[in-house]
C-alpha cells in the first residue's frame, strides 16, 4: 500500500475509534446520571433482624470468618435477671450452678454473676461466642427474649454478598445504613 | 524479513552475577514454597480434626448428658462432663490460635517466595529460538482462530444442553392452576392456611372454636358500634356463612330457585350469585320441603379453591371463587322427612357429604367422599341408619383422622382416607340434629333430649359397652344446637335457653343458667368467652369457666338461626334480613 | 425455689414449642427494679463499622493509583515502577480493604441497582465501577496492570509462563463474556452475586474462608505461576468489558517508536500471549482469505445471535433455581406432591410463618419468566459476541511488525523493558541528556 493509503486508513481508524469512545462516554454518562439520581451517599452493612431470626445456628457455620462475626447480644433492659435463665441453662437443668452439664452454651460464653438475691446478671463474652444461637432459642421460648443474634461490625468484613444471608432460612439478613448498623428488639424503640 | 532460516543457535547470553542471583533466588523460593505448602497442609489437617471436635456436635458430651438426666444425682458423671467440656473447649481455642499463627506464617512464606522469585527472575535473559517462528499466513490464522472459537461455543452449548435436560421443575405452572383438573397437579392451600379461615360449619375445627380472639363483646346495629358493614341477604336459607380470605359464601333457595351468593368480606358488596339448576337427572320441580328447614339448611364448605353447596333438592354443586360452576351432581330423589340439613365438610382434597335418608331397612343412607376438584367419588360407605340432620365431624385421634357421623341408631366413625368403619356406638334415638364436638381426646355426641355421651375415639368396633364410653349425662340435653367442648368443660344450650356447663372429665354438671330465650344457633368460643345468640337477636357473652359469669348482653334487631363465623378478628353473623360483619372498629382505624 | 423458677420449670416441662413466638420478645418476667446506686446496667455495645470518611479515601486512592499506573505505563515506561505500584495495590486494595468492593464485583451492584428499584447503590461503588472504565477508554488496560488487586497478585507470582497457541487463546477469550453475561443475569434477577461467590483470591486477602474458597485461590495462584494471569485472561468479566473498551482507547501500549526488527524478544517476554505476531502482506504464494468468508462470518453472526436467544430462554428453569424464592417454591412443591419427604429449615420456617403457597408459586413463576427473558438476552449477547469475534478475526489488518494486542494487553510493561530497540533508544536518550547537562 502506498503511504497515502496507509495514512488514510490510519485516519479512518482513528476517526472510528474516536466515535466509539464518544459513544462509550455517552453511555457512561447516562449510567452515572441514572444511578447518581437514586444512589445513596452512605454505604450499607449487613444486620440480622431479630424479629425474623429463628436461631437456626447457620450463622456459626456459614460466615467466611472463623469464628463468625455474628455474636449473641444480651439486651439488659429486657433481661429478667432470672435465677433460672432459660437462655443460660438447659431445659430442666440438673442444678442451678455454673457446671458445664447445666449450660446450654457449647463454648461457655455466658458469664453468670450473682447480684442481690434472687437476681443474676448474664453477660456474653464476645471473644468466645460463636453465634450458634442456642441461648437465643431458650431465651425467646421461655424467657423475655433479651438474647438475640447480631452481626458485630468490628469483626464483619461486610462482603458484597453475605454468605450467611444466602442460606438464612427466614431471610433475616437485611442491609442497614452504616451509621445505624444495629437492629435491637422493640423495647429500645419504645424507650 | 527473514523467515527464520539464517540462525539456528538460541540467543541465550549467560552472565555470572545474573546466574548467581538466579540460583540463590530459586533456592530460597523452593524453601519458601515448601514451607508454605507444609503450613497449608498442617492447617488443613487441623481443620479436619477440629471438625470432629466441633463443640456443638460432640456425641460423647450428648451421651454423657443423657446419662445424667437418667441419674441426676451422680456426681462422678458431672465431673466427667465438666472435664470433657473443658477438653473440647481448650481444643477449640487451641485450634483457633493455631490457625491464626498459621495464617501469619503462611503470608510470610508467600511474601518470601514471591520476592525470591522476583529477584531471581528480574530482567532475566530470555531464550529466543528463532526457528520456532510464530509467523503464519493470514488465512491459516483466521481458520484456526475461528475454529477454536466455534469449538468453545460447541462445548458451552453442550454443557448448557446437559444442564437443561437434567433439570426439572416441581412447581405447577399457571395454566395447570387455572385448569385445576388433575389432583396430582393441583396443590391446595396448606393446613395452616385452612385453620386461619372459616371454611365450613362451626369453623376450621368443626366444633365452634376459633384461633382469633381480638373481637368485641358488644356491638349495636342501631348506632353502628363495632359494625363494620351489614348487607342484605336472602332470607330463605338457615345456613351459616363460610369465609375464605376475602370472600364470604352462603346459599339460599326455595322451590323456584337455588342460588349461591358470594360477598366481599371487607365491605359486604355482593360479588356474584350463581343459580344451581338443570342438573342432569334432576326433576323440573323439586320435592316439597318443610319451611322450618328450607332448601338451604346445609352450610357450605370450601377447600380454598372451590365453594361447595348442597340443597334439600339434593343438588350438589362446586363453584370456583369467581362464581363458575366447576361441577355439579344430582344425588337422586331425596327421602328425607324434614329436608336435608347436614352441612358439607372439606378435608384436604376431599368433600365429605353425609346423605342419610329413609329408614334403616331402606339402606339408602350413605357417607360420600368426593374429589373436590372433579366431583369424582373417592369412596362411599353405605350406613345402616335412618335419616338424620346432624353434620359429621372430622378430627384426629391417636394418629388417625376420623370422620364421625351421628344418626339413629348408631354413631359411627370412619377413617377419612378410605371410609372404613373404625367404631360405632349404639344408643342414639330421636331426631338427630346436634352435631358432635371433639377436644382433648374426648368426643361429645348427643342423643337429642336424651343423653350426652363422652367417647374416647381410640376404641375399635362396637364400643357401646366398653370403657371407651367415658361418661353419659342426661341433664339439660339439647335437641337442636351442638355442644361446645374445651379442655375442661362441655357447654350445651337447649332450645329453651338453658346453658349448662359440665365437667369434661366426668360429666358432672357444674352450673346452668336459664336465659329465657329460644336458641337455634350453637355456641361459639372466642378466646375464653362463649358467644350465644338467641333466635330473637339477644346476644350473650359468658365466661367459659367453672361458674356462670356474664360478660355482656345486648340485643340485635334481627332473627338468627345460623351460627356465627369468626375469621381475621371479625365475626360474621347471618340474620334473616342482613349479613353482619362485626369487629373492633378502633383496631380497624389504626391499620 | 422462688415463684419465677417454678413458673419457668412449669413452662419448660410443658415444652410448648410455639415457634411463632420466636420472633417476638414477649416479656414474661418483668425486669427487676434495682435500687439506684447498687447496680449499673451495662450498656449494649454497638461497635461501628469503618468510618464513613474512609470511603472518600478509597475513592481518592483509586484515582491516584489509576493516574500513577497510566503515567508509569505510558510516560515513564518503567516496569519497576509498575511493579511497585502493583505491590501497593495488593497491600491496600487487597489486604487492607480485604478485596471488597472491587470494580469487578461492582458490575453486579450496578446491575442490581438498574433493575431493582428497592436497592440503592452507594456512590462509592458506582465510582469504583466507572473510573477504571473511563481510564481504559483513554489509556488502555492500565487498571489491570497495577491497580486491580486480583490482577496484581497474579502478576507477581509469574515464574515460568508457558505459551498457549494463539488460536486456542483466541477461542478461550469467549469465556469471560459468558461469565459477564451470567453475572449480569443473576444480579439483575436478584438471585446471586456469582462473581463474589467464585472470586478465587478474596479468601487469600481475607485470610479466612471456607475450604473450597481457599483451595480455589491456591489452585489459581499455583496455576498462575506457570500460566500467566489465568483469571484475568480466561474468566474476569470486568476484563471482558475492558478488552472491548481498550480496543478503541486513545493511547495504547506501544513497544518502541523505532522500527521493529522482528527479534521476537517481546513475544517471549510477554507472559500473557498479548503480543500480536505479524501477518505477512499478501503475495502470490500467500493465499488471501476469500471474499465469501465475509458473508459466511456475518451470516454466522446473525444465526448465532438468534440461536443464542432461543437457547438462552430455555435455560430459565435450571438457572432460576439459583434464586432463593424459586428454590423455596421448588422445595415446597416437592413436599406438597410427596416427592420430597420431610422438611428443610427453609420450608419449615415458611410454613410456620403462614406463608401463602399459591403466592409463592406465583412469585417463583414470575422470577422464572424474568429468567426466560434475561436468558434470551444473555444467549443473544453471547451469540453476538462470538459473531463479532469471528468478524474481527476476518478483518485483522495485515502487519509486518510485532505489537501488543490492544484488547488483551494488560500493560504490565515487560515487553518494552525487553525490546532491544527500545533499550538502545532510551540509553541514547540518557546519554544525550547527560551530555546536555554537562554543557
Amino acid at each position: 500500500m502506498t503511504e497515502e493509503q496507509t495514512n488514510k486508513t490510519a485516519n479512518r481508524r482513528q476517526f472510528i475509534r474516536g466515535g466509539l469512545r464518544g459513544a462509550a462516554l455517552f453511555v457512561f454518562g447516562a449510567v452515572t446520571t441514572l444511578l447518581g439520581l437514586q444512589s445513596r451517599k452512605e454505604r450499607t452493612v449487613w444486620q440480622i433482624d431479630p424479629n425474623k431470626c429463628i436461631a437456626c445456628s447457620k450463622c456459626a457455620t456459614n460466615c467466611v470468618l472463623t469464628p463468625s462475626a455474628v455474636k449473641c447480644v444480651n439486651y439488659f433492659p429486657m433481661c429478667g435477671y432470672c435465677d433460672l435463665c432459660t437462655g443460660y441453662f438447659e431445659p430442666n437443668p440438673n442444678a442451678l450452678n455454673t457446671g458445664a452439664e447445666n449450660q446450654v452454651c457449647p463454648v461457655g460464653a455466658i458469664i453468670r454473676q450473682a447480684l442481690e438475691d434472687p437476681y443474676y446478671e448474664y453477660r456474653i463474652d464476645e471473644n468466645v461466642c460463636i453465634g450458634c444461637g442456642k441461648c437465643v432459642v431458650g431465651c425467646v421460648q421461655f424467657g423475655n427474649g433479651s438474647f438475640f443474634l447480631q452481626v458485630r461490625h468490628d469483626k464483619c468484613v461486610n462482603c458484597n454478598e453475605c454468605s450467611i444471608a444466602k442460606v438464612c432460612p427466614s431471610d433475616a439478613f437485611v442491609r442497614v445504613p452504616a451509621s445505624s448498623p444495629y437492629i435491637f428488639r422493640a423495647k429500645e424503640n419504645q424507650s | 524479513m527473514s523467515e527464520g532460516t539464517t540462525q539456528n543457535k538460541p540467543e541465550c547470553a549467560t552472565v555470572n552475577p545474573q546466574q548467581l542471583r538466579q540460583q540463590i533466588g530459586l533456592k530460597v523460593a523452593y524453601i519458601a514454597g515448601a514451607f508454605c505448602v507444609l503450613i497449608a497442609i498442617a492447617m488443613f489437617i487441623s481443620h479436619l480434626r477440629f471438625k470432629a471436635y466441633y463443640p456443638l456436635d460432640s456425641i460423647g458430651l450428648i451421651e454423657l448428658k443423657q446419662k445424667l438426666v437418667e441419674n441426676p444425682k451422680d456426681e462422678s458423671l458431672k465431673i466427667q462432663i465438666r472435664k470433657l467440656d473443658l477438653e473440647l473447649r481448650t481444643e477449640h481455642e487451641r485450634h483457633l490460635r493455631f490457625v491464626k499463627t498459621g495464617k501469619i506464617l503462611f503470608v510470610i512464606g508467600v511474601v518470601i517466595f514471591v520476592s525470591s522469585i522476583q529477584t531471581a527472575f528480574w530482567r532475566k535473559k530470555l531464550c529466543v529460538i528463532k526457528n520456532k517462528t510464530r509467523v503464519s499466513s493470514i488465512d491459516k490464522k483466521f481458520y484456526q482462530s475461528s475454529g477454536a472459537v466455534m469449538l468453545v461455543v460447541v462445548c458451552l452449548t453442550s454443557v448448557g444442553f446437559i444442564i437443561v435436560k437434567t433439570s426439572q421443575t416441581n412447581i405447577p405452572n399457571s395454566s395447570a392452576l387455572a385448569k385445576a383438573s388433575s389432583p396430582l397437579v393441583e396443590v391446595l392451600p396448606s393446613y395452616k392456611e385452612y385453620l386461619q379461615q372459616w371454611p365450613k360449619f362451626r369453623g376450621p375445627f368443626g366444633d365452634g372454636t376459633t384461633l382469633y380472639t381480638n373481637l368485641p363483646t358488644k356491638w349495636d346495629t342501631e348506632s353502628g358500634l363495632n359494625i363494620i358493614w351489614k348487607t342484605e341477604v336472602p332470607s330463605n336459607g338457615f345456613n351459616s356463612p363460610i369465609i375464605w380470605n376475602d370472600k364470604v359464601f352462603l346459599s339460599a333457595g326455595n322451590a323456584q330457585k337455588r342460588e349461591v351468593y358470594c360477598y366481599n368480606a371487607n365491605d359486604g358488596k355482593l360479588l356474584w350469585q350463581t343459580a344451581i339448576a338443570n342438573l342432569p337427572g334432576s326433576p323440573p320441580k323439586p320435592p316439597d320441603v318443610p319451611d322450618y328447614t328450607g332448601f338451604a339448611a346445609a352450610t357450605m364448605a370450601t377447600d380454598g379453591k372451590r365453594a361447595f353447596a348442597i340443597f334439600a333438592s339434593y343438588e350438589l354443586a362446586a363453584l370456583s371463587f369467581d362464581g363458575k360452576i366447576v361441577w355439579a351432581k344430582y344425588m337422586g330423589e331425596p327421602k328425607n322427612p324434614h329436608g336435608h340439613a347436614s352441612s358439607l365438610l372439606t378435608y384436604s382434597n376431599m368433600l365429605i357429604l353425609q346423605l342419610d335418608q329413609g329408614e334403616v331397612e331402606d339402606k339408602l343412607s350413605k357417607l360420600y367422599a368426593f374429589d373436590g376438584a372433579t366431583g369424582k367419588v373417592i369412596w362411599q360407605t353405605q350406613r345402616p341408619v335412618s335419616s338424620s340432620w346432624a353434620t359429621p365431624l372430622i378430627f384426629e385421634s391417636g394418629g388417625t383422622t376420623q370422620v364421625v357421623t351421628l344418626s339413629v341408631p348408631y354413631a359411627i366413625s370412619y377413617s377419612i382416607t378410605n371410609g372404613s368403619e373404625l367404631w360405632r356406638y349404639e344408643g342414639i334415638g330421636g331426631e338427630v340434629v346436634s352435631s358432635p364436638a371433639f377436644s382433648n381426646g374426648r368426643l361429645i355426641i348427643i342423643s337429642p333430649s336424651d343423653k350426652i355421651i363422652a367417647i374416647d375415639p381410640q376404641g375399635r368396633g362396637d364400643i357401646t359397652k366398653t370403657k371407651f364410653v367415658l361418661w353419659t349425662s342426661d341433664e339439660n340435653v339439647p335437641d337442636v344446637t351442638s355442644p361446645l367442648v374445651t379442655k375442661n368443660y362441655v357447654f350445651t344450650i337447649t332450645t329453651m335457653g338453658i346453658l349448662t356447663c359440665f365437667n369434661a372429665s366426668d360429666g358432672k354438671k357444674l352450673w346452668d343458667h336459664d336465659f329465657g330465650a329460644d336458641f337455634h344457633s350453637s355456641p361459639t368460643l372466642i378466646g375464653d368467652k362463649l358467644c350465644l345468640i338467641s333466635q330473637n337477636g339477644d346476644v350473650y357473652f359468658v365466661k367459659a369457666g367453672e361458674k356462670y359469669e356474664e360478660v355482656s348482653l345486648f340485643k340485635m334487631k334481627d332473627k338468627f338461626h345460623a351460627s356465627p363465623a369468626v375469621v381475621n378478628d371479625r365475626l360474621y353473623l347471618r340474620g334473616e334480613q342482613y349479613l353482619y360483619c362485626i369487629g373492633n372498629k378502633v383496631a380497624m382505624a389504626s391499620k | 425455689m422462688n415463684l419465677r423458677v417454678k413458673l419457668i420449670l412449669l413452662l419448660c416441662s410443658g415444652m410448648i414449642f410455639v415457634s411463632q413466638f420466636i420472633s417476638f420478645g414477649i416479656e414474661r418476667f418483668p425486669p427487676p427494679d434495682f435500687e439506684p446506686g447498687t447496680y449499673t446496667m451495662p450498656q449494649a455495645t454497638k461497635p461501628l463499622p469503618r468510618a464513613h470518611y474512609w470511603e472518600y479515601i478509597d475513592m481518592a486512592l483509586l484515582l491516584l493509583a489509576l493516574s500513577l499506573a497510566s503515567y508509569f505505563v505510558h510516560k515513564k515506561r518503567s516496569r519497576k515502577h509498575i511493579f511497585w505500584l502493583a505491590l501497593f495495590s495488593i497491600f491496600y486494595f487487597g489486604f487492607i480493604r480485604k478485596g471488597c468492593v472491587c470494580p469487578i464485583g461492582s458490575i453486579q451492584n450496578v446491575t442490581l441497582a438498574l433493575f431493582n428499584n428497592g436497592y440503592l447503590v452507594p456512590f462509592s461503588v458506582v465510582f469504583f465501577f466507572l473510573l477504571p472504565l473511563m481510564f481504559t477508554l483513554f489509556f488502555g488496560r492500565t487498571f489491570c496492570a497495577a491497580v486491580c488487586p486480583l490482577g496484581a497478585i497474579q502478576d507477581i507470582v509469574v515464574w515460568k509462563p508457558v505459551k498457549i497457541k494463539p488460536w486456542l487463546e483466541n477461542g478461550l477469550r469467549i469465556i469471560p463474556f459468558v461469565y459477564l453475561g451470567l453475572a449480569v443475569l443473576f444480579a439483575a434477577t436478584g438471585s446471586a452475586f456469582v462473581i463474589c461467590e467464585y472470586d478465587p483470591f478474596i479468601s487469600f486477602y481475607r485470610l479466612s474462608g471456607s475450604v473450597n474458597m481457599l483451595a480455589l485461590g491456591g489452585i489459581f495462584l499455583v496455576i498462575g505461576m506457570f500460566l500467566g494471569r489465568p483469571y484475568c485472561r480466561f474468566f474476569c468479566p470486568y476484563g471482558a468489558i475492558l478488552s472491548i473498551l481498550s480496543r478503541f482507547s486513545k493511547w495504547n501500549v506501544y513497544l518502541t517508536s523505532e522500527d521493529c526488527v522482528r527479534c521476537q524478544i517481546c513475544d517471549v517476554a510477554c507472559p500473557y500471549g498479548a503480543i500480536a505476531s505479524p501477518t505477512p502482506i499478501s503475495q502470490e504464494n500467500n493465499p488471501k482469505i476469500s471474499r465469501w468468508s465475509i458473508f459466511g462470518v456475518i451470516g454466522l453472526t446473525i444465526l448465532l445471535t438468534i440461536g443464542g436467544a432461543y437457547f438462552g430462554g430455555k435455560l430459565s428453569v435450571p438457572f432460576s433455581k439459583v434464586n432463593y424464592v424459586v428454590s423455596l417454591a421448588e422445595r415446597i412443591a416437592g413436599e406438597e406432591s410427596g416427592k420430597y419427604k420431610g422438611q428443610t429449615d427453609e420450608s419449615k420456617t415458611f410454613r410456620e410463618k403462614g406463608g401463602s403457597i399459591e403466592e409463592l408459586y406465583a412469585d417463583a413463576l414470575k422470577i422464572r419468566g424474568n429468567f426466560a427473558t434475561g436468558g434470551a438476552i444473555f444467549g443473544a449477547f453471547i451469540g453476538l459476541i462470538v459473531g463479532l469475534k469471528l468478524i474481527e478475526n476476518r478483518f485483522t489488518p495485515q502487519t509486518n511488525i510485532y505489537e501488543p494486542d490492544r484488547a488483551s494487553c494488560v500493560a504490565c510493561g515487560r515487553c518494552y523493558s525487553y525490546c532491544p530497540r527500545e533499550i538502545v533508544r532510551v540509553r541514547n536518550l540518557f546519554k544525550l541528556r547527560s551530555i546536555k547537562k554537562q554543557e
